[in-house]
């Protein structure tokens, strides 16, 4: 940028043209400032249009950003399996597609929903109607959970894509069909529990829903799959009941034979180990399959185990006995007078259903005299008579996992009286369940404990929140267990006489005879209740409610099963030693063998009778 | 001059190239891991069908109703015509004896706590 001095022009003259060294150094440096001004200037706003988009507005232009490329969907948690103590599947969820259109897009022939209607068989009228009325909507439930058949039939039926679509739900399906479907309930269309464990365990069987990020390109379409493991899903993989499938079968079988041969309004079979409180099984009739709920009879919804009561009869007998020893009133050697068939208490006469004179303690329950447990309950008096029904768990729920349980009806003790002594030991004036009556027995069969039954095995999985719902963890980190409550009640060595003494005597020699099992010493006792009749205020004569609870083996009861028919109709005996015992002794000797609880009687019986079922 | 200007340009291209190649290795790997999830989803889904289908399948009533009907197979099963011998003379057990279908061994449970049960043991 130097000026060039011309070679003609030597003299001191100066030349106006001819611009000094300082002129010419002055102009370069005014464009390499205004050049540097600019450059500067521009770096500013580039610097300063920077801090604004990564700093002052960083946030929210993140969050559009993230809103044009990310969407958040919701993943609806998979309700846990159910399976049994064994791991066999009770329950389960697949997935099957639901159909929709968009009545907004939907433009088509009549005919074409004629064949829709067809497909799916629904009213194609109203299908039409619907999706006229809904014209303006964007979205309408055509059928939900289609087969495999029908999802293919409505493909080929070449739709625009716009204007039908499918969307994944989940299917409860039960694999065992009938089996427990009463303790398993059912999930109805929005996956809700209704009804048995589906519903009282809905909060371990449900899970929460959790939430999965998709990332999409500039033209919408979903170029990956974001997976957060804090919010995937919370869920069980399974929830395990104490149920045993097989001997819930045999429970079914007996009650199917009762039902035929008895033809009863209502029966139920529990079946329960007696030394933890679990429920093995437990049935009802009439019942129904979840999987086919089109045609189930109005009354088959009701789990007779715990949705009814009854007056528990004889049944109720042996509580009044191992009461009356714990209080000192009674010895077991003691005899009563049982005043040859009939005994004026009060103003009311006793009757029994033979002649006896005295009778030991043994044989009062052997031969249920009413009038022989009514002088026990004389002994006693009404509040220690409460006190028995309250200590034994009458009166309140047991407690067990399912939902709808009655409490039974057990009056409050100053409305008892002259009657309630005499009635109450008679297995009167009160109502039960069938569940309160076996969790009951299942007291005196394990020595006095008074054990919450129990339905629920335990769950398997890791959800996050599974010590909020009360389950103890075992030393397996992926199973947790529910809390099990023991209440005392009568000393082991009262339990344990009225077990192997009066109740084993009930099946070797008194009414309980047609349960006896040659490997296995029987303990049981019968029941034969009248039931109520609102019409005429007073007890029928025709209308009974038979039952028998057993269990074996007598010195440590491994099973402990009870039957309820109630009003058996054909036949012409209506006792629960002729209606329930064989249903429950078939129940009870199957489950013997096939939980192989060693005979403590014949072993050669025990291998004749497992060669009979082969 | 030449010299250093090519060799920053070439590291400057270098690195870019190796920055897009980082990126869609990334993208690859992340479109794959997308893919395996949706895979486990979908084989999840069929898992379940099929369990299911084996669970109605095997279930307890209708085992127990075969069982009933038809009665427990305690025949032998029919033997292939050309059983392998034992080379070496084997254990002196024949192949026969090995694979013949046997009555299963009645295992009771022992309650260990009860006398009498030793007493009879005894």
């Amino acid at each position: 940028m130097t000026g060039h001095r011309s070679p003609g022009r030597q003299s001191g003259a100066t030349d106006p043209t001819v611009k000094s060294p300082r002129q010419s150094a002055r102009r370069p440096n005014w464009r390499m400032r205004f050049m540097a001004g600019v450059m500067t200037t521009l770096w500013i706003v580039v610097a300063a249009r920077l801090i604004q988009i990564q700093g002052l507005q960083s946030e929210e232009l993140s969050r559009v950003a993230t809103r044009q490329h990310q969407i958040e969907v919701e993943v609806p948690a998979r309700p846990a399996d159910i399976v049994d103590r064994n791991g066999r599947l009770l329950a389960t969820t697949v997935v099957t597609p639901s159909l929709f259109v968009n009545p907004s897009r939907l433009d088509v022939e009549p005919a074409f929903l004629q064949r829709l209607g067809e497909i799916l068989e629904l009213d194609a009228d109203q299908l039409a109607e619907q999706v006229q009325r809904y014209g303006d909507k964007q979205f309408l439930w055509v059928k939900r959970r289609l087969t495999d058949e029908e999802v293919e039939q409505v493909i080929a039926l070449d739709w625009p894509d716009s204007s039908y679509g499918f969307r994944d739900e989940f299917l409860r399906q039960y694999p065992q069909g009938r089996l427990a479907s009463h303790v398993l309930g059912l999930r109805n269309i929005d996956g809700d529990g209704a009804g048995g464990v589906e519903q009282s365990l809905n909060h371990l069987i449900q899970g929460k829903p959790g939430v999965r990020r998709l990332v999409r390109d500039a033209m919408g379409r979903i170029v990956e799959v974001s997976f957060d493991p804090r919010l995937e899903p919370q869920r069980f993989e399974t929830v395990q009941l104490t149920l045993d499938l097989p001997v819930q079968m045999f429970a079914e079988k007996a009650l199917d034979q009762v039902a035929l041969a008895w033809k009863p309004e209502a029966a139920c079979a529990v079946v329960m180990n007696p030394q933890t409180g679990e429920v093995l099984a437990m049935a009802s009739r009439p019942t129904y399959s979840p999987n086919d709920l089109a045609n189930v009879p109005a009354n088959a919804w009701r789990n007779q185990a715990i949705n009814i009561v009854y007056e528990p009869g004889s049944t109720f007998k042996p509580f009044v006995v191992a009461w009356a020893l714990q209080q000192g009133v009674l010895k077991p050697d003691d005899f009563f007078d049982c005043e040859m068939g009939e005994y004026q208490m009060g103003g009311r006469l006793l009757r029994d259903h033979h002649r006896y004179g005295k009778l030991s303690v043994t044989d009062i329950l052997v031969k249920s005299s009413n009038i022989g447990m009514a002088k026990i309950g004389q002994r006693l008096q009404n509040a220690a008579l409460y006190d028995a029904t309250v200590t034994f768990g009458f009166g309140r729920p047991t407690g067990i996992d399912l939902p709808g349980e009655l409490s039974g009806l057990l009056r409050p003790l100053k409305d008892w009286n002259g009657y309630s002594t005499g009635s109450i030991p008679m297995g009167q004036e009160l109502a039960v369940t069938p569940l309160q009556l076996i969790t009951a027995h299942a007291a005196l069969a394990n020595g006095g404990r008074l054990i919450t039954p129990r339905i629920l095995y335990g769950v398997e999985g890791n959800r996050a929140d599974r010590d909020s719902l009360f389950l103890t963890s075992t030393k397996d980190p992926d199973i947790a267990v529910p809390a099990t409550i023991v209440t005392g009640t009568v000393p082991e060595e009262i339990a344990e006489w009225v077990v192997e003494e009066p109740m084993v005597q009930v099946v070797e020699r008194g009414t309980g005879h047609r349960a006896q099992l040659a490997p296995w010493t029987v303990f049981g006792k019968t029941g034969t209740a009248q039931k109520f009749d609102p019409q005429t205020g007073t007890y029928s004569e025709t209308k009974y409610t038979s039952s028998f609870i057993c269990g074996a083996p007598a010195n440590h009861p491994k099973v402990l099963v009870l039957v309820v028919v109630d009003e058996p109709k054909s036949g012409e005996t209506h006792g629960g030693g002729m209606v329930a015992a064989p249903a429950a002794a078939e129940i009870l000797q199957r489950t013997l063998v096939y939980l192989r609880v060693y005979p403590d009687r014949d072993n050669r019986a025990a291998a004749a009778i497992i060669q009979s079922y082969r | 001059m030449f010299f250093r200007f090519g060799a920053g340009l070439f590291l400057v291209v270098l690195i870019s190239l190796l920055g897009i190649a980082i990126e869609k290795r990334n993208l690859d790997l992340r479109r794959d891991l997308s893919r395996q999830h949706y895979r486990m989803d979908v084989l999840r889904d069929e898992h379940a069908r099929l369990r299911l289908k084996c669970q109605q399948l095997a279930a307890v009533d209708r085992l127990f109703q075969t069982v009933e009907q038809d009665g427990t197979q305690l025949t032998h099963p029919t033997l292939p015509v050309t059983t392998p011998k034992p080379v070496d003379g084997g254990t002196g057990e024949s192949p026969s004896e090995e694979t013949e279908r046997r009555i299963p061994l009645l295992f009771f449970e022992r309650p260990l706590a009860d006398p009498r049960m030793r007493e009879t043991d005894e």
